[in-house]
């Protein structure tokens, strides 16, 4: 059998007054619960009548330090921390699975395998290759032409003057493209002299990575490193 | 004889032509954006203009990326900008628009937004961070004149750098030197992204705006940084084309102490950061363990690297490599 008294106590925190007309008419007639809100209104009156307290000076500090932007950003990260993961329904894990195992039977061409292996191994060569593949081939002078056509009436003195020609030109050709080279690699570099063999991993999620790298990136991508693909489904 | 010394001048004469390639620079009198041009002082105020104007923003920030299999994704949100004209500023992130969050996530993310405030008025958005690199850099051309953005008369300037293959055109209002407006486009003309100014308002009540309050930073010397960050800073040696060191500080990060060098090519903006964690390295000790993190979000990547006890983060608008070889010719 439900009890007539209400489960609510707090309403009787509330003024006569603010007390709806059934409360009103029920506390009228149970002497509990017309005890119990006698109770309750003398503790407010007597609340009220406290003096009224002053904060603590140290309360404007405490305030002031937690609105600090890197008190802030902590707060952020453990908000962020704090955050429980979600579980994927079950549908879309026997699809990635599948897709997994798709994946896993097509194997990587032998090449590509080569070619990884040895970028893997020498960064720093991989990337001067490169370079090298986009310097711009320069045309010799159409003078230079016709002076190595000239047929074999020249003299002997004449197609040495021509040889020498051409091989400082070969040499003049070959220093502007190292000079190229290097303004392209660098204005001020110097190779790395440690050849380094990585461990490297490539991070899906602004989630993988620590605090510092986390703030760093994001204020660099104006935030598109935390948004990026975690849109709804 | 004459024709070994016609050949001689010639390759002389393209010796000489690479050779001053390196040193061509666009002066600023030549554009006639500077003293004495029409638009006397134009160029020198943009680099200190968010930090000398005083002025309130409502802004919108749109990025195009590319995901995975060509599919298109858009960010875009809305923020609103205060700057007391003396060095004093606030970014207050409003809405995300793009992509659609839950509601937490939104939260979240309008809360880290509002965290990274300083780095993000500084860094994120294209502007000339160094006129002497950026005119050297950097080619531009004025294409628009007295164009109107969020009421404000701008000129529009094409910039285009020597060494990518898109360009930006930027919106500046020549009294102040305030960029209201900057697009991105590729190769071919398609738009990457773009900040744009929805409404300006000149004179701002600034009486309720807490303005950003900056983390502790010290200037390094570089030539002993011992006392200061308490190791020897491993500087790169190699430093990608066309950037150069513009500042180098210890900053103390999630109670870490970091010393932070800023590279720039005028424009863009690349960071090294090295923090020793332990002992040091020498150039014969074995290397115990070097990890390399890699993380890229459209075109900015970040690498953080141990090797031994170092701790290196670089990250830029740089590809993978060049970001490793900055790592790489800073280990001993």
């Amino acid at each position: 059998m439900n009890s007539p008294c209400p489960s609510d106590h707090d309403r009787f925190w509330q003024s006569a007054a603010e007390l709806d007309p059934l409360l009103q008419a029920h506390l009228a007639e149970c002497v509990t619960c017309h005890a119990r809100q006698q109770r309750a209104q003398l503790a407010v009156r007597l609340l009220r009548a406290l003096p009224a307290q002053r904060a603590p000076l140290a309360l404007d500090g405490a305030v002031v330090a937690a609105l600090h932007a890197g008190t802030r950003q902590e707060r952020a990260i453990q908000q962020v921390s704090a955050l429980t993961r979600q579980e994927v329904p079950a549908e879309l894990n026997s699809r990635v699975e599948d897709a997994l195992v798709w994946t896993a039977e097509q194997p990587a061409p032998a090449e590509l395998e080569v070619r990884l292996r040895a970028e893997l191994a020498a960064p720093s060569e991989a990337m001067s290759r490169r370079f090298l593949g986009r310097l711009d081939r320069l045309r010799a002078p159409q003078d230079l032409d016709q002076r190595l056509t000239v047929p074999a009436r020249s003299s002997s003195r004449r197609r040495a003057f021509a040889f020498v020609g051409a091989l400082l030109l070969v040499m003049g050709l070959g220093s502007l493209a190292l000079q190229r080279w290097g303004a392209e690699l660098s204005s001020s570099q110097q190779q790395p002299r440690v050849a380094v063999q990585w461990n490297i991993e490539v991070i899906e999620s602004a989630e993988g990575l620590d605090p510092v790298s986390r703030a760093l990136i994001g204020g660099l991508s104006g935030g598109a490193s935390e948004v990026l693909g975690k849109e709804k489904l | 004889m004459k024709h070994l010394l016609f050949l001689s001048l010639c390759v002389l004469t393209l010796l000489g032509a690479g050779c001053s390639q390196q040193s061509e620079s666009q002066e600023p009198a030549t554009l006639a954006l500077t003293s004495g041009g029409p638009l006397a002082g134009f160029l020198e105020r943009i680099p200190k203009a968010p930090f000398t104007t005083r002025y309130y923003a409502r802004r919108r920030i749109v990025q195009n990326h590319m995901r995975a299999g060509g599919v298109p994704q858009v960010f875009e949100y809305t923020e609103r900008v205060w700057s007391n004209g003396q060095g004093g500023f606030r970014v207050e992130p409003e809405q995300l628009i793009q992509p659609t969050l839950s509601a937490s996530q939104t939260n979240l993310f309008l809360l880290l937004q509002s965290a990274r405030e300083g780095f993000m008025y500084r860094v994120r958005d294209f502007r000339v961070q160094d006129l002497r690199l950026f005119l050297r850099g950097y080619q531009l051309q004025i294409i628009g004149s007295h164009l109107a953005v969020a009421g404000q008369a701008c000129e529009r300037l094409r910039v285009t750098s020597s060494g990518a293959s898109g360009y930006h055109e930027l919106d500046v209002a020549p009294q102040t030197g305030l960029i209201l407006r900057c697009v991105e486009f590729d190769a071919n003309g398609s738009e990457l992204g773009r900040m744009e100014t929805l409404e300006y308002n000149s004179t701002p009540d600034l009486s309720q705006v807490t303005l950003y309050q900056d983390l502790p930073v010290q200037d390094l010397d570089l030539a002993n940084t011992q006392p200061q960050l308490g190791f020897q800073l491993r500087a790169p040696g190699f430093i990608p084309s066309s950037y150069e060191l513009v500042k180098a500080e210890r900053v103390d990060l999630a109670n870490e102490t970091w010393a932070r060098l800023s590279y720039t090519d005028g424009a863009e903006q690349v960071f090294f950061l090295h923090r020793r964690i332990g002992g040091g390295l020498t150039a014969t000790d074995p290397l115990a363990k070097h990890n390399l993190r890699v993380f890229t979000v459209g075109p900015w990547t970040m690498l953080d690297a141990t090797v031994n006890n170092h701790r290196f983060l670089a990250a830029g608008r740089l590809g993978k490599d060049q970001l490793q070889l900055m790592v790489e010719s800073a280990i001993p």
